[in-house]
């Protein structure tokens, strides 16, 4: 039973406004050094058989169709 | 339903998962400490001390039983020293023939404190404090440990992070205060010095001996913490990661539940009583010995149990994964030999506590306690049932009687609205129900309530004031309503303190994305900041609801054979025990602890539950609703079938689960949000059941009505309750709390305003018109309130900043109602009796500012702790002029809440009564709206200014000042400036109207002018000072159409209201002239709107992108 | 001559389908109540998407709905002409479903925002706007959480160049919207999507004007004359 994480992310050139709002916050709360946030999501897919490239590719299929919107993000699939 | 609580279940739930590996692998794990995460967090030196801790504590054990003797002195030096003689302290290496001694210095010997030495000198060690009193703080970081502190010094003060092990406390000092994380090990507690606090993160702790009573919570991370002697009763809930804990020896009665990853469990010795059940993934558990009586059940993956001795009865079922068991010796002969199955169950059978088992072991101890029950209500449970409550029943019992379900404490005074309920035909449904309902006429009938969700709301403001929300939409849903619209009245500490910036974003992004979703219009309420409210945030949410007379659903459960069913969502561990632990609560340090996850709405579901409820009614499917609030499924089945033929069977398996694990206490006492109960005719289930699927929403049928009278569940083919409903939720305990003035109430009341300097000019008169628009009470709300849908449904004729919220019934005919939520906590501080009085007289007098004839009243009642009579008498005297001026006016109450335990500390908040009224407009379309936006027409002042500033605005404001006696309460006036509104408004006669509130004329005047974008030239009759600010009720400003002045003069002429020309209308300046208190007249002051604007939007940002 | 049928879709979740009902009775036309699960567009003359929170806006607003069984037949409706309006969450899963392009994210202030808003209708030619003139000045409320529209450079420029924008905001821009947005169409113009609510801006008692019945009458005349 194996585990696969797609990670989706606004594109690089989307404005994050929730991203720069924790940005914001960090020095408030006493964390320096950082110098730029983006928020994303993360979704654990949990398949009936192994992860093997076929299950992979219909993961990534997955994630194009329904997981992220391809108009303004883009995913990372990967095995757990 | 009432107001809802976190979880406060100590271990966290979501740990307890079922292992499915076979049943030896655990082994595997115990062997290796290297990377056993459960061990990580402690410090790995303690770690590496683990055998000689577990060691010292066997030792401790033995030796605590002979005298403690006061632990060395260390030498004096350093800071914060203590008022008090040095003794001369015993050389180092002297110390006594001590537990705690030996055990910190074998910590030492092991290395496993770096930086701890015993009995060296080091900077900051305090000499000892003897018979003193409390010593003040020792400030942080590297004082060292502290003295010893003998007898009758009473409580000491904290003792901060980075200290070191402090030495020994003797008895007679009572508890210690809380030690922060990173002190170390603690020196021994001597007994006689009662429960000790919660130590965080400190490593393993010494020995308690008995007579200490039960010792705080543990938290996670401080290692296994050392034996507990008998005579301390039970020990509180070990976190997971404590790793295992040493034996508890007898006359401890049974401890609490042990959660998952702690390890094996030491033995329990004899006359424990039954322990509790140890979960999963603990491993084997050592001996129980005789006399300890039956055990709980071992679940799976425990491994194999150690052997039962005789005498101690049946033993609980061993689940499937455990492994072979040891035989059960009669006489402790040698077990029949490992991998020798004695008749285990098949089946993961769970051992529950039936109705039988409860008659034949009617002397077995039950932790009502712990579920905030009474000894007397356990014992009258006990005469109830004829024999002990399963635990089943006692979970039903101690929910449904706590404060927060029962309203023991507020019963007696909360008849009076029902005594002194005003005749009136309106009434159609009174208290009682799930929400009051009122005929508005055309055949439309209108349900409204408000409630609270304060605790939850502090601790996690966003879903605490979403599920707020969601609660009160299901209790009108279950008068068979289609709700309509939402308000809500919110109380935060002070605006600009860092804890309302966390509390108070989160609660508006909370109700309004439960609100926004469930697509229900915000139409009105009210936003407050003070002092009093900081720790304890005010969520009070209404919701109102629209149905034909003959729609009304009732919660009742009616006829023998008819089915009970559960649709919504799945019911999961949400909020255990939160009903009756946390809500009859205050908030201190230790509900720090209690701080884990509030119930999670889910805004989809329930508008989907609406949708479907609205077919199932209009399908005439239903003979009984309840949705499910607190106490989830036990307030549901009981008062469903209190209300019936007070007969109902449940069958609790068939209940669906989120979490296959929970048990049937759990499932009865889960407050999982979106949930409803119906009782429906056989016939119409397969119909029922099929609107449900089509809209994708779980419905179970889980029992059925019966003639017996009794309340009877089932669980795996055993009936785990049998009680007579009505016990449950209509027979509660009566409380007459005592009730006495607050002490200081006589100074309070004789601080008046009267000698606070006033305003003598017309530049501080203007400064202070603009001081007061910008003050949080008073600045504009538009942040807030822009976050709320007021459009959704397309029936909103008036939402706020108005004052009242409007909508409409009928298209056709323009029938609608006006809603208004209103509170003042200063007046009710300084007088509640005239308090709750004030806030009705303002809500009332809001609602007929818009031309709607007031009809009703709910009620929110937030007050303190009704075990400090001070907060009784509040109540008392709230409740009775509540009742007193509904009677006078005509407008029942018709439901409402309670909320208690408002206070952090011993400080209560103000008493807060929140009054909601509901009126009745005809026709919508005469509804009249508070803005200047008619040019020219006349303004004239409705009712009698009386020089009244005790608990003002401007009092409040300008100089922080809480004193003398409220506004005096004039119900007559106030019920003859309504009539004249009303005549008013149907007769067309006004442009504008706005009541005078908080903040006086001035401020209504300040609001109308920048609401209609027009400004106003006024003349103050009398003294300008405090014509624009004092407070007197019964007062409305209104802009005449011109040519009606003559017919408004007739109508207040006919119902006795004093009426003084004010100004007209016009330009773009607050334009004031008057007489100061020293005789000048002429013009004040003029403010141009632009200014008036900017002050009054500043406070809290307008919106912008 | 009978009257225009113009559907409304119900999904799960959604909020203002009878508010969008009562604006489509008002402007003379017969609303026809559709249902997400059904096969069949009951051969109604146009469609309106409207407003809400379907399926409680979980992924991503729109990102259910748009593949909710009825939307396939839309979607082939669309192709061949059918009239279309996306309001809020209809204009999400117009975009979901690649109808429309671009995309809208949160606001950029993270926060709901209700209120009345100035827009300035850009492109008075298409099915839903025909009733306005371009470059009139309207007030409409908008209320929704994300209603950002963002698209990328080419995908802007060519709605800029192709006139394609239908709406934008006035005064200030409520949600961080490139360009200040507020309603697209394809290129066609048969689909229109619109972020503010016209269907809450019909009646002077409960909306701050009745500048959104355009939108519903232009769809009726236009019905009426094909």
């Amino acid at each position: 039973m194996a585990r696969v994480v797609v990670d989706v992310m606004l594109k690089p050139e989307i404005l994050d406004p929730q991203g720069q709002a924790i940005a914001r916050k960090l020095p408030q709360l006493g964390f320096a050094g950082v110098s730029a946030v983006r928020q994303g999501k993360r979704f654990e897919v949990e398949l009936d058989g192994p992860a093997d490239e076929a299950a992979l590719d219909q993961v990534r299929t997955i994630a194009e169709t329904l997981l992220a919107n391809p108009v303004v993000e883009s995913y990372e699939v990967r095995v757990l | 339903m009432s107001e809802q609580r976190p979880d406060v279940s100590g271990p966290d739930r979501k740990s307890r998962r079922r292992r499915d590996e076979p049943s030896l692998e655990w082994l595997e794990d115990l062997k290796s400490d290297e990377g056993d995460p459960e061990l990580a967090p402690v410090d790995p030196a303690v770690t590496e001390a683990f055998g000689a801790i577990v060691e010292e504590g066997d030792a401790a054990l033995r030796r605590a039983s002979s005298p403690p003797v006061p632990a060395a002195a260390p030498e004096p030096a350093g800071e914060a020293t203590p008022e008090a003689t040095p003794t001369p302290p015993p050389a180092p290496g002297l110390a006594p023939a001590d537990a705690d001694a030996d055990f910190v210095r074998a910590l030492a010997e092991e290395g496993a404190l770096p930086g701890l030495v015993v009995g060296v000198a080091e900077s900051g060690e305090q000499p000892a404090v003897t018979g003193t009193g409390p010593q003040p703080v020792v400030p942080g970081e590297n004082t060292g440990p502290q003295p010893a502190v003998t007898g009758n010094t009473g409580p000491q003060p904290a003792v901060p992070g980075g200290t070191g092990p402090q030495p020994a406390v003797t008895g007679g000092t009572g508890p210690l205060p809380a030690v922060t994380g990173g002190t170390g090990p603690l020196p021994a507690v001597t007994g006689g010095t009662g429960p000790q606090p919660a130590v965080p993160g400190t490593g393993p702790q010494p020995v308690v001996p008995g007579g200490t009573g039960p010792q705080a919570v543990v938290p996670g991370g401080t290692g296994p913490q050392p034996a507990v002697s008998g005579g301390t009763g039970p020990q509180p809930a070990v976190p997971g990661g404590t790793g295992p804990q040493p034996a508890v020896t007898g006359g401890t009665g049974p401890q609490a539940v042990v959660p998952d990853e702690t390890g094996p469990q030491p033995a329990v010795t004899g006359g424990t009583g039954p322990q509790p059940a140890v979960p999963g993934g603990t491993g084997p558990q050592p001996a129980v010995p005789g006399g300890t009586g039956p055990q709980a059940v071992v679940p799976g993956g425990t491994g194999p149990q150690a052997v039962v001795p005789g005498n101690t009865g049946p033993q609980a079922v061993v689940t499937g994964n455990t492994g072979p068991q040891p035989a059960v010796a009669e006489d402790g002969a040698e077990p029949a030999g490992t991998g020798e199955q004695p008749a285990v169950a098949a089946a993961p059978e769970v051992v529950t506590d039936t109705v039988d088992a409860a008659r034949r072991t009617p002397d077995r101890p039950q932790p009502y306690a712990e579920l905030g029950m009474k000894d007397d209500e356990y014992q009258r449970v006990r005469e109830i049932l004829g024999r002990r409550p399963t635990s089943a029943e006692l979970a039903i019992y101690s929910v449904m009687w706590s404060e927060h379900c029962s309203y023991k404490s507020s019963k007696v005074h909360l008849r009076q609205f029902a005594e002194k309920a005003p005749q009136t035909d309106a009434l159609l449904v009174g208290m009682g129900e799930n929400a009051g309902v009122v005929d508005v006429g055309q055949g439309w009938a209108v349900t409204f309530k408000v409630e609270s969700h304060n605790h939850p709301s502090y601790v996690e403001p966003y879903q605490g004031a979403a599920t707020g929300v969601g609660g009160i939409v299901r209790d009108i849903m279950a008068m068979g309503a289609r709700p309509v619209a939402v308000m809500d009245s919110l109380r935060f500490g002070p605006a600009d303190a860092p804890d309302t910036q966390r509390v108070l974003p989160g609660v508006v992004a909370g109700v309004g994305g439960y609100g926004n979703s469930l697509g229900l219009p915000n139409i009105g309420g009210e936003t407050v900041f003070d002092a009093c409210y900081a720790q304890n945030p005010l969520v009070n949410a209404l919701c109102v609801g629209i149905m034909r007379h003959d729609e009304i659903q009732r919660a009742a459960a009616p006829g023998p054979g008819n089915k009970v069913i559960l649709f919504g969502a799945g019911t999961g561990p949400d909020g255990i025990g939160g009903a009756s632990v946390l809500a009859s609560a205050t908030f201190d340090d230790a509900s720090q602890a209690k701080r884990p996850s509030v119930q999670v709405g889910d805004p989809f579901l329930e508008k989907v539950l609406i949708e479907c409820c609205q077919e199932l009614f209009a399908e005439d499917l239903v003979v009984g609703v309840q949705d499910l609030g607190a106490a989830g499924v036990s307030c549901a089945t009981t008062e469903l079938a209190a209300a019936g033929t007070g007969g109902m069977a449940v069958d609790l398996d068939t209940v669906p689960l989120r979490d296959a694990t929970l048990l049937p206490e759990e499932i009865l006492m889960s407050e999982s949000q979106e949930r409803m109960m119906a009782v429906v005719e056989p016939a119409k289930v397969e119909r029922f059941l099929e609107i449900c699927a089509r809209w994708e929403i779980p419905a179970t049928v889980i029992g059925e009505v019966t003639d017996t009278g009794r309340l009877v569940m089932t669980w795996r083919g055993e009936t785990i309750v049998d009680i007579p409903p009505g016990t449950a939720a209509d027979e509660g305990p009566v409380y007459e709390r005592p009730a006495a003035p607050p002490a200081d109430l006589g100074a309070l009341q004789s601080n008046t305003p009267g000698q606070l300097t006033r305003p003598s000019n017309g530049d501080e008169l203007r400064r202070t018109v603009l001081w007061l628009a910008g003050s949080p009470n008073l600045a504009s709300k538009t942040w807030i309130t822009s976050q709320y849908d007021r459009y959704v449904l397309g029936n909103t004729v008036q939402a706020m900043p108005e004052n009242a919220g409007i909508v409409r019934i009928d298209p056709d005919t323009g029938l609608g109602v006006a809603l208004s939520l209103d509170g003042n906590g200063r007046y009710a501080r300084l007088d509640p009796y005239s308090g709750a009085q004030l806030a009705l007289s303002e809500a009332y007098r809001n609602v007929a500012a818009t031309g709607a004839r007031p009809l009703a009243v709910t009620n929110c009642l937030n007050f303190g702790s009704p075990e400090d009579p001070g907060v009784m008498w509040q109540f008392a005297q709230a409740a009775e002029g509540l009742a007193d001026a509904c009677q006078y006016l005509g407008t029942p109450v018709t439901g409402g809440n309670v909320s208690f335990y408002n206070q952090t500390g011993s400080t209560p908040i103000n008493p807060t009564p929140v009054i909601g009224v509901l009126g009745v407009h005809d026709d919508v379309r005469r509804r009249v709206n508070m803005s200047f936006t008619s040019d020219g027409a006349t303004l004239a002042l409705l009712g009698e200014t009386r020089e009244e500033f005790g608990g003002s605005e401007w009092a409040h404001v300008v100089y922080g000042h809480l004193g003398g006696l409220p506004p005096k309460v004039d119900l007559a006036a106030e019920r003859a400036l309504a009539s004249v509104l009303v005549a008013a408004a149907r007769d067309g006669l006004l442009t504008a109207a706005h009541d005078l509130s908080d903040g006086g004329l001035s401020q209504a005047l300040v609001e109308s002018c920048l609401r209609g974008g027009l400004g106003a030239s006024i003349t103050l009759p009398g003294d300008a000072f405090v014509t624009l600010f004092s407070e007197s009720v019964a007062r409305a400003v209104v802009a005449i159409r011109p040519g009606g002045e003559a017919r408004v003069a007739a109508l207040c002429e006919q119902f006795g209201v004093p009426v003084t020309q004010l100004g007209v209308v016009g330009g773009d300046e607050l334009r004031v002239t008057g007489r100061t208190a020293e005789g000048e007249t002429g013009e004040l002051f003029a403010i141009p709107l632009s200014e008036l604007r900017e002050t009054h939007e500043r406070m809290l940002p307008s919106y912008t992108s | 001559m009978d009257a225009a049928r113009v559907g409304v879709i119900t999904f799960p979740g959604s909020l203002d389908d009878r508010d969008a009902a009562r604006a489509v009775r008002l402007a003379g036309a017969e609303p026809v109540a559709l249902w997400h699960a059904d096969d069949d567009l009951r051969g109604v003359d146009a469609v309106v998407l409207p407003g809400g929170f379907s399926y409680g806006d979980y992924l991503r607003a729109g990102a259910i709905a748009r593949f909710a069984p009825l939307m396939e037949k839309l979607v082939d409706a669309a192709r061949g002409g059918l009239p279309v309006l996306g309001i809020c969450n209809g204009f999400q899963v117009l975009c979901e479903a690649h109808l429309l392009p671009g995309a809208l994210l949160p606001n950029a202030g993270l926060h709901f925002v209700c209120r009345d808003q100035r827009l300035r209708v850009d492109d008075a030619d298409t099915a839903w706007t025909r009733d306005y003139t371009a470059g009139q000045e309207i007030v409409v409320p908008i209320k929704n959480r994300d209603g950002r529209y963002v698209a990328d450079p080419d995908t802007l420029a060519e709605l800029e160049g192709e006139g394609r924008v239908v709406a934008r905001y006035l005064d200030l821009n409520p949600n961080g919207s490139l360009n200040d947005i507020a309603g697209v169409r394809n290129e066609a113009g048969n689909v229109v999507g619109l972020m503010p609510h016209p269907e809450h801006a019909v009646e002077s008692l409960t909306g701050p004007s009745t500048d959104g019945l355009g939108f519903f009458t232009s769809i009726v005349k236009r019905l009426v004359e094909a």
